[in-house]
């Protein structure tokens, strides 16, 4: 997007140039190109600023100067301009991702994240820099709000394309790890992270054999650290479920205060139909972190497969309120309202899920 | 007592039989359930469950085509049968690779598991009964070999393997792994009567406590998610996100899309159309007093549940209209299914989902 916006700037100044002195709009225009052409970013900048006082409703004009902003550094003007930019026209596409990005810069994340993300949801090309700039800040942004599984499915797609970047493999290990911060602001552990963030590249590359080494090494040369085996057990789910159920439970034993092994040895439990097996490990998440919707969808679902039906119900209906968008819990309430008979919301989640899963991905099942 | 003394007969027998194999597979525990479950037994062998893994020595298909023959490609696949052993051969005009041939996954449609080298591979050829002839897998159409190493098939993972065995036989997994020595061939009593075995050799001395649960007190929802586990239950179709036609062969995923499944009602459930112990009834009209036990004019006034309407058009053969044959284009050529999501078809609708 910036690329070919800036291609298209080099493109106008192929207009009849000069440094002439002229103050009409179209004047202002031209030698705001031209001093763009020349290097001249700062007077470029201030010539645009001139033309869109004398036509504050020229759109392409907000674009031009916030672009220019935006490349040097100057985040929250360019963040400002771009939103002129963005009220005055049909086609806010190549502004929304690059306010994204200077909303990271000024520190406003939630609507960092919002427009990077509807930058992502427009139709354009599947691969190019720009795209991956705006999904690598994704996943830190997925990151620091606690939304590590998203995270990594964005890092995944570095991963499955051979892309790292030097910083990468520390910001992996944070979403790996579940510790919510950027990776600038990681001040201990850092060797530790980063070991595991390559070994989880490894496993999200598809590499399995050297996934296990690296994660075998980290085992062994560094202290137990939290989250360890249960992100090395979510990444062998898909392919190995019983290693993976070896790996929640160690993660429970070796951090009792920590939900996720419990949530995760209770899921693999119920993706096994051992629902039985499934409740006490539920039943102990879901205790110690109720506002969990993950804690809440195993002890629902252990629960109504276990003959408590109104129970189990009562903690999906929660999961649910917790996390809106997330699958499993909608196929949860589709399967258990149908256990209750009671069809039509049953019925009413089962067109949620289709309609969720329309895309036609295939998805692993993770509460 | 009598039943007692058939059932050391049959363990006997069966230990015989065992061991005639020559192999560490043996054939099923059915002969000792039929002692006592003769019903359910008599027939179970012939169905297409029973033989959906098949030796070499007893594939049909390769007793009428001891040489299978395809060309895909520059590649040239070749399955020879002699005296009872078969051989997955694949050459690309210069080199050649053969493979002993231990697994056939199927009873008509047939694909063969290859190992190699301790690794487990889909051959890229299999059968189709409708043309009679190899062509390439289901699924892997869209792969396109580099080398003969990759002409043999498709590697799969340690979980696929075990997927496949665990539908397609029985005590394929023991305490979580998958062991051949205790694998019997097709799906037999044990694979859906959990315990089965061990009841039935409590039964000789005469105790019954260890009998398996009873899947009859299943609910309709449970049911679904029982057959589901091989047949491809809602949930798991849902995640893999397959639309389209291709979806209708996953039965309990079509059925619970229909809009008069209630997962509490057991008027509709795989079970009341399928004994799954005798082969599937092809005739129509078989069918009709199952629709009716819900979509009839008068009312049950002992029904726990509502009666739903009555098709104006006829009250015979109503799944040949509410639950329509449905082609699925594959190498080998159409497969036909039929599909489970009752409902009312109209002219030139789409296929739903």
């Amino acid at each position: 997007m910036i690329k070919s916006f800036v291609t298209a700037v080099v493109v106008l100044i192929m207009l009849p140039l000069s440094a002439e002195t002229g103050t009409s709009f179209e004047d202002l225009v031209r030698r705001a190109a031209f001093a763009n052409a020349q290097n001249e970013v700062p007077d470029a900048i201030k010539l645009y600023s001139r033309a869109l006082l004398l036509r504050p409703k020229w759109a392409e004009g907000w674009l031009r100067i916030g672009v220019l902003k935006y490349q040097t550094g100057s985040y929250a003007g360019a963040r400002n301009d771009l939103t002129h930019f963005i009220a005055l026209t049909h086609n806010p596409e190549p502004a929304v991702g690059i306010r994204g990005l200077c909303e990271f810069q000024t520190g406003e994340y939630a609507k960092s994240l919002k427009d990077i993300r509807r930058a992502l949801s427009f139709p354009g090309e599947e691969a190019g820099e720009e795209r991956e700039l705006l999904v690598y800040h994704e996943a830190l942004l997925l990151t620091k709000f606690g939304r590590f599984v998203q995270a990594l499915n964005d890092y995944g797609t570095f991963a499955q394309k051979q892309l790292s970047r030097p910083e990468m493999f520390r910001a992996i290990g944070l979403a790996g790890l579940r510790i919510p911060l950027f990776p600038t602001d990681l001040t201990r552990d850092i060797e530790q992270v980063e070991a595991t963030g390559s070994a989880i590249y490894a496993l999200l590359a598809g590499d399995q054999e050297e996934g296990q080494h690296q994660f075998e090494a980290v085992f062994r040369k560094f202290a137990p650290m939290s989250n360890e085996h249960y992100i090395y057990g979510l990444l062998l789910f898909p392919s190995d479920p019983d290693a993976a159920l070896v790996e929640f439970q160690r993660e429970a034993d070796l951090f009792p205060a920590n939900e996720q092994g419990e949530i995760m040895t209770a899921w693999a439990l119920l993706m096994r139909q051992d629902a039985e097996g499934a409740k006490p490990h539920a039943v102990k998440a879901a205790r110690k972190a109720p506002h969990v919707a993950g804690a809440q969808l195993v002890v629902g679902r252990a629960l109504a497969e276990t003959g408590s039906l109104k129970d189990g119900i009562g903690h999906l209906s929660e999961a649910l309120r917790l996390e809106p968008e997330n699958l499993e819990i909608h196929v949860a309430l589709a399967e258990e309202y149908s256990r209750a008979g009671d069809r039509s919301r049953s019925q009413r989640e089962r067109r949620i899920c289709l309609e969720m899963t329309k895309d036609g991905r295939n998805r692993i099942a993770l509460p | 007592m009598r039943c007692r003394e058939l059932l050391i007969g049959a363990s006997l027998a069966l230990a015989a039989t065992g061991m005639a194999l020559g192999q560490n597979v043996t054939t099923g525990h059915s002969s000792a359930c039929g002692s006592c479950h003769a019903a359910e037994t008599i027939h179970q062998a012939e169905t297409p469950m029973a033989q959906a893994t098949l030796l070499s020595a007893d594939n049909p298909v390769f007793k009428v085509h001891p040489n299978l023959t395809a060309q895909k490609g520059p590649y040239t696949y070749v399955i020879e049968t002699r005296d009872g052993k078969s051989v997955y051969r694949v050459s690309d005009g210069v080199n050649t690779v053969s493979f002993p041939i231990r697994w056939t996954i199927g009873e008509r449609m047939q694909t063969w598991i290859i190992e190699r080298n301790g690794h487990y591979f889909e051959s890229l050829v299999s059968y189709y009964p409708r043309s009679d002839r190899l062509d390439l897998t289901v699924g892997d159409e869209r792969i396109v070999p580099h080398n003969l190493d990759e002409a043999v098939g498709r590697e799969i993972t340690y979980k696929q393997t075990k997927d496949c065995f665990g539908c397609h036989s029985t005590n394929a997994i023991a305490k979580g792994k998958l062991s051949f020595d205790s694998l019997e061939l097709g799906v037999t009593c044990e694979h859906c009567h959990s315990g089965a075995s061990a009841h039935a050799f409590d039964a000789m001395q005469g105790i019954f406590d260890s009998k398996p649960r009873s899947l009859k007190e299943l609910s309709s929802e449970d049911i679904n998610g029982f057959c589901g586990q091989c047949h491809r239950s809602w949930e798991t179709v849902v995640r893999t996100g397959i639309r389209g036609v291709p979806n209708v062969r996953f039965q309990p995923y079509r059925l619970e899309n229909s809009k008069c499944f209630d997962g509490t009602d057991r008027r509709l459930s795989c079970v009341v159309c399928h004994d799954p112990h005798q082969n599937v009834v092809r005739q129509a009209s078989s069918y009709d007093k199952v629709c009716a036990s819900c979509n009839r004019a008068s009312v049950n006034r002992a029904a726990t549940h509502s009666v739903a309407k009555t098709c104006p058009k006829t009250t015979a053969n109503c799944v040949s209209c509410h639950m329509p044959k449905v082609d699925v284009n594959t190498p080998g050529g159409l497969l036909t299914f039929t599909d489970h999501q009752i409902r009312i078809v109209h002219p030139g609708a789409v296929y739903p989902n």
